[in-house]
């Protein structure tokens, strides 16, 4: 029987510091918006574009950054076996998903009318596709196991496994990129960045990563929440309750 | 221990001769694998000749990845694996023979079968020699890769596709380094010892980190 | 905006919106669901410090 205490203390000071990171998420994101529709210059050479900068650094940064947070609770799961652990690691993954997706979407929207094309397969936008496509596919091995101890186990894992081949797939896409010159070389890495345009990317940087925090917390709290569902539905269904046992949902 | 591990390791060979299923259809959907590249693409033998390597890497990668689940199904379903993990001898060296053997009876056949195919995607020979020789020394790593997922999957009854989702991205740099190991036709080819000597290292890095990860899946994943 | 890219910079602006924003309502529906479900089988709120 796993040891519920911290669950608990986990569930109250959501509670309590809840409604304070979302409401600093909201201005740091108020603020952020309006330096970058406001404030900030349009670029010299891209123009009003650059504004889709501001979207896609901060979604890049995260992608990796919540990775790194996943792999942590993976060994928090693996070492401490702590039930906290297997919440945050499964809680996280859409997340990443979510913030890789967004980064790929408006790095394609940016590099478009900047660049001329949808996407290209440099070094950089692959490694960042293929961390997509491992987020997806851990994804699918939460849903796919259903016992939650099982999952958070396996997951822990394959997210550690993945975590050290991050690197060496960011090297080896880096030959094989060097390997297949493109035709004509692009500049994906944008400007020397200005002050007046800093400003604007640390705040959406820092309100991304708030944001990130907020719905990191909440979603903890539903797999902590979901847990004890189960495990209610489960000994009701024990106890042979038979109207209980009707009237739950399937356990998750 | 010595014996032990000989008797483990002609035992999951005579297992592997006898289910026939596994290893003979993963040769055959290799081939069919193969076979459908040209029909895709065009029977353009330039075209073929320059993509040659990559489809018979591909069709190995798929056939290697699809055939992993019967690594650790069938002790899963009967009790083996508990024997083993109970057992005295050294989980992570049980795995390495298992991996062996799947790899002896799994993939090896695809690596002689792979320049006969060759031939037909109009490969000349020194290109038939690269490819086999990359796919030899790079389908370890993919069988040991292959396995932590097949382990983390082991609970699992039709596991096959979710244990490819989940090692095709860690299978990249073999591919990538296979490929160019193999002489993908570029305008200039890059000489065979660089990647082919990169695709080693990622076998022997396989073959040193992979068994602890499958025995750490097949332990976590019973409980 | 005279823009000529005003297309994308919406189009940018508004996948992030709908991607982020849409994975912060499903957490809150997930949450409100689960409260209520563990509601119906325990009887109190699952949120109070109880052991």
């Amino acid at each position: 029987m796993p040891n519920i205490a911290n669950p608990t203390i986990f569930l109250s000071l959501v509670r309590r510091v809840l409604p304070w990171v979302t409401a600093l998420t909201v201005a740091l994101l108020l603020v952020g918006v309006y330096l970058i529709f406001f404030i900030a210059p349009p670029d010299y050479q891209q123009g009003e574009s650059v504004k889709i900068m501001y979207l896609h650094v901060p979604a890049a940064w995260l992608s990796l950054f919540i990775y790194i947070v996943m792999s942590a609770a993976a060994l928090g799961t693996l070492v401490w076996r702590h039930p906290l652990a297997d919440a945050a690691q499964k809680a996280a993954a859409p997340l990443g998903a979510a913030f890789t997706f967004v980064c790929l979407a408006t790095g394609s929207l940016w590099g478009k009318p900047m660049w001329g094309t949808w996407w290209v397969w440099d070094a950089r936008l692959t490694s960042v596709l293929v961390l997509f496509l491992i987020y997806l596919a851990l994804i699918a091995l939460w849903e796919a196991i259903e016992e939650p101890g099982r999952a958070a186990r396996a997951a822990a894992i394959m997210t550690l496994v993945g975590a050290v081949n991050l690197p060496i797939i960011k090297f080896s896409v880096d030959w094989w990129n060097t390997l297949h010159q493109p035709a004509s070389v692009f500049r994906v890495g944008g400007p020397a960045i200005a002050a007046s345009m800093l400003l604007p990317l640390l705040v959406m940087a820092l309100a991304a990563t708030l944001l990130f925090l907020t719905l990191h917390m909440m979603a903890i709290r539903n797999e902590i929440l979901r847990r004890r569902l189960r495990r209610l539905t489960i000994l009701a269904a024990e106890q042979s309750d038979a109207p209980a046992y009707a009237a739950a949902e399937p356990a998750r | 221990m010595g014996g032990a591990l000989a008797a483990q390791f002609r035992r999951e060979l005579k297992i592997a001769r006898r289910s026939g299923g596994g290893a003979s259809t993963g040769a055959v959907f290799f081939l069919v694998l193969a076979a459908i590249f040209p029909f895709a693409v065009g029977p353009d033998l330039n075209l073929l000749a320059r993509i040659g390597p990559a489809i018979l890497w591909i069709a190995v990668l798929l056939s290697t990845l699809l055939g992993l689940d019967r690594l650790f199904q069938a002790d899963y379903e009967d009790g083996s694996l508990d024997v083993m993990l109970t057992g005295e001898m050294p989980l992570e060296l049980i795995v390495l023979v298992k991996c062996a053997a799947h790899w002896l009876t799994t993939a090896l056949p695809l690596v002689f079968v792979a320049p006969l195919f060759g031939l037909a995607l109009a490969q000349d020979g020194a290109a038939l020699v690269r490819v086999t020789l990359s796919l030899l020394v790079g389908t370890p790593a993919l069988t040991l890769i292959g396995a932590i997922g097949a382990a983390a999957t082991v609970s699992l009854r039709r596991g096959g596709l979710l244990i490819a989702v989940l090692v095709l991205p860690l299978t990249i740099p073999v591919l990538i380094f296979g490929v160019s190991a193999a002489g993908a036709g570029l305008a200039d080819p890059v000489r065979f010892a660089a990647p082919f000597a990169i695709l080693c290292a990622l076998s022997l890095a396989a073959l040193a980190g992979a068994p602890f990860a499958v025995a750490a899946a097949l332990r976590y994943g019973g409980e | 905006m005279t823009n000529p890219h005003w297309g994308f910079i919406l189009a940018a602006y508004l996948v992030t919106t709908l991607v982020i924003g849409g994975m912060g309502l499903k957490i809150l529906f997930d949450y409100r669901g689960l409260k209520r479900e563990l509601q119906r089988m325990v009887g109190t709120s699952p949120d109070r410090d109880e052991a």
